[in-house]
């Protein structure tokens, strides 16, 4: 009787994350783009930044 | 914290040092051009700058302009001026400007692997007395010398050693005297060096003088007297005797300071890469072989694999979701859109490895400058740059990063002219749609995939005669691109490009492509009432057959084709998985035939290019109507190159 719930929830919590690792990816890219790209913190650097002409 | 900037010749290996210190892995390219801004990192608590590279502080390119401005406004704590150790005397050409900028300068001689094989030994110590800065020798790829540069670097940090300034002919020194000790250098703006500025206002620097206030009536005639007097003595402009007096100083140094022992022969390939009729030939074969090694060869094996693979788990998920009565909803966006979409997409991962990887190691090696020499004459010929090649080869990978790489080009026309055409060049997004198409109909005929690049080639030619023939002024400009050493690829440049290359690929797979995926199974499973219906009653459909009769004297006017064109708008690669979700891929021969399916493909590689791509146009071209202009004309060409290809076709098979 559970079963079908259980494997709805399973199959929509799947699709969930999925949705929500590609946005947080997206907009996580969309943040190394941009000037946060170009801070000063260790190991960081300009990767073809597209703002680089106004960042610094 | 304190800054150092990094600055040298193009190609002088500045990117592989600033990697090497800052542990960053930024973009290095074996051809001069590859920096066009400034990057930033972090070396033992001190801020460090990678800058575009340049042969002298007067400034005739963007990145030319941007490096003087960097030194010139920001002080940096430390220069270090990276030499290309083998190339001493052109490099030191720099070094003398940079010495009359009045910051510290230390001298990394780099490429020490290169020297003995070249037949070169530089005295370092003597190289550090004649241009009193430290000189440190290392090499940025090896590794070697790192250590002593970082401490050399805290010494010139601590020490703030002014470097000499280099003189020229007493006959010059006299007039740079008088201007010095004239009041009105006391008004150059802060940070600028006297000496410099009095050899600025004899050149009569444009950018200089716009940065002073109108010198008093005695001073201006003093200085258009010196200059007359400069011109009579010396026969040449006074920028020309300025240019030649530092050379003399390059050359003396360099013939004081380096001991060329032997030159090992070498059999010299560029004969062949370089030579008039064997040049393009060998540029197509070796593309050819690109294309048979990663279409060809690998595709031909993984494609069939990994399309087996996803029907596996796509038909086990699809019945284990029926046995434990998963919704229909739920199952179809998983099975039907998510594997259906991404799966498409990632079926292509094998191949564009091996893409990426082999055009890496063309760039690596050096073989891809030599394709820029080789089209200049025909670039400007047509009214681009011969500097336009090197977009053209970026675009190969992305056209994003090449349209901006195209800053490098001095002439404005020149310059938009290149944004509109680069997209032309396929991109590796675009691969995946040229290899499903060439799967399913053209098995085994591999040798489409590099026609499709000339093809490209051909659509940047036409524009650019077409935009040459309707310029008034033709703008012509020499194009100095020096011709990068042949070289061992270095497998960690190429791991590091491929690696971010098809993660990116992959990357967009799970990001765009997957939500698009659920978008379009959506949309293609449910009609305006939300009711689920077939996919021809769908909203998609209805949307798809507004524009599809467009398409129809293509051979495309179906809907599902139309909304691929259309997500193609997010990413490229969206078209592969929209029409694996409303078609299916195995069902491609119910809608396509091998004109139709050249025919889009023709299409998609011509048509505007993603909305990544068109917002760096749109910041390249700077104005609205200008980015109007270019999406309507790539898309109008490729429609009309369609056609052609279609008709073409047609009469053909």
């Amino acid at each position: 009787m559970y079963t079908p719930i259980i494997s709805n929830f399973i199959v929509a919590l799947i699709i969930l994350l999925l949705i929500g690792f590609a946005i947080r990816t997206l907009h996580r890219q969309g943040k190394k783009e941009n000037c946060a790209s170009c801070g000063t913190k260790k190991n960081s650097a300009c990767k073809g930044c597209k703002f680089a002409d106004s960042c610094h | 914290m304190q800054t150092i900037a990094l600055i040298g010749n193009p190609n002088c290996g500045k990117t592989t040092l600033f990697n090497t210190l800052t542990g960053t892995t930024a973009y290095v390219g074996n051809w001069p051009g590859v920096t066009v801004e400034k990057k930033e990192g972090m070396v033992n608590g001190h801020r460090i700058l990678d800058l575009p590279g340049i042969y002298s502080l007067s400034p005739y390119s963007p990145e030319e302009k941007l490096s003087r401005r960097y030194i010139l406004d920001e002080q940096p704590d430390l220069i270090i001026d990276v030499i290309d150790a083998t190339n001493l005397e052109r490099s030191l050409y720099l070094t003398t400007q940079l010495a009359e900028l009045g910051r510290p300068l230390l001298l990394a001689l780099n490429m020490e692997d290169l020297l003995e094989k070249e037949g070169i030994r530089i005295d370092r110590k003597r190289l550090s007395q004649m241009t009193g800065c430290p000189v440190v020798q290392i090499s940025a790829s090896k590794g070697t010398g790192i250590k002593a540069l970082l401490e050399e670097i805290e010494r010139s940090l601590d020490q703030k050693r002014l470097p000499m300034q280099p003189l020229f002919s007493n006959f010059i020194e006299r007039y740079i005297t008088t201007i010095i000790k004239d009041d009105y250098l006391h008004q150059i703006p802060k940070g600028r060096q006297m000496r410099w500025a009095a050899i600025k206002l004899l050149e009569a620097d444009e950018l200089f003088l716009a940065s002073m206030p109108q010198p008093p009536q005695a001073f201006q005639t003093y200085i258009e007297q010196a200059r007359k007097e400069l011109v009579e003595h010396y026969d040449d402009d006074v920028q020309a005797i300025i240019i030649d007096q530092r050379y003399k100083v390059a050359e003396h140094i360099a013939k004081d300071c380096q001991i060329r022992t032997k030159k090992a022969k070498q059999f010299n390939f560029d004969n062949l890469a370089t030579s008039k009729f064997g040049a393009i030939p060998l540029f197509i074969a070796i593309m050819a072989a690109v294309f048979y090694l990663s279409i060809g060869l690998v595709g031909g094996y993984t494609t069939s694999w990994l399309e087996s693979f996803f029907a596996f788990a796509s038909l086990h998920i699809q019945v284990l979701s029926d046995a434990l009565q998963v919704h229909p909803l739920l199952s179809g966006i998983l099975v039907d859109g998510i594997i259906a979409g991404v799966g498409a997409v990632l079926t292509f991962v094998p191949q564009l490895f091996v893409l990426f990887l082999l055009l890496s190691i063309l760039e690596d090696c050096g073989y891809m400058a030599r394709i820029a020499f080789i089209m200049d004459r025909l670039m400007r010929s047509m009214g681009l740059s011969g500097k336009s090649i090197i977009p053209l080869v970026i675009g190969t990978g992305c056209s994003v990063p090449a349209i901006m790489s195209s800053r490098t080009i001095e002439h404005q026309k020149q310059r938009e002219l290149t944004v509109i055409v680069t997209p032309f060049i396929p991109c590796g997004a675009k691969m995946p749609v040229f290899a499903l198409m060439l799967t399913y109909f053209f098995p085994g005929k591999w040798f489409i995939a590099p026609l499709i690049y000339l093809l490209g080639i051909l659509a940047v030619v036409i524009t650019g005669l077409l935009a040459r023939a309707l310029d008034k002024h033709k703008e012509t400009n020499a194009f100095i691109l020096e011709l990068p050493r042949y070289q061992i690829p270095a497998a960690k440049n190429i791991w590091l490009q491929t690696k971010d290359r098809t993660l990116g690929f992959i990357q967009k797979a799970g990001t765009i492509i997957l939500l698009s995926s659920i978008i379009i199974y959506l949309l293609s499973s449910y009609s305006f009432t939300l009711q689920a219906v077939d996919a021809e009653l769908s909203m998609l459909a209805t949307m798809g057959r507004l524009i599809a009769p467009l398409f129809a004297p293509l051979g495309f006017g179906f809907w599902q084709a139309s909304v691929a064109l259309l997500t193609g708008i997010a990413a490229k690669e969206s078209i592969v998985s929209t029409l694996s979700v409303t078609i299916g891929t195995s069902s491609l021969g119910s809608f396509f035939t091998p004109d139709t399916a050249l025919s889009y493909m023709t299409f998609i590689l011509l048509s505007s290019p993603c909305i990544a791509a068109i917002s760096a146009m749109f910041k390249e071209l700077g104005s609205k109507r200008k980015l109007l202009f270019a999406v309507l004309w790539q898309t109008g060409f490729a429609y009309v190159a369609a056609l052609l290809i279609r008709s073409a076709t047609l009469l053909l098979l």
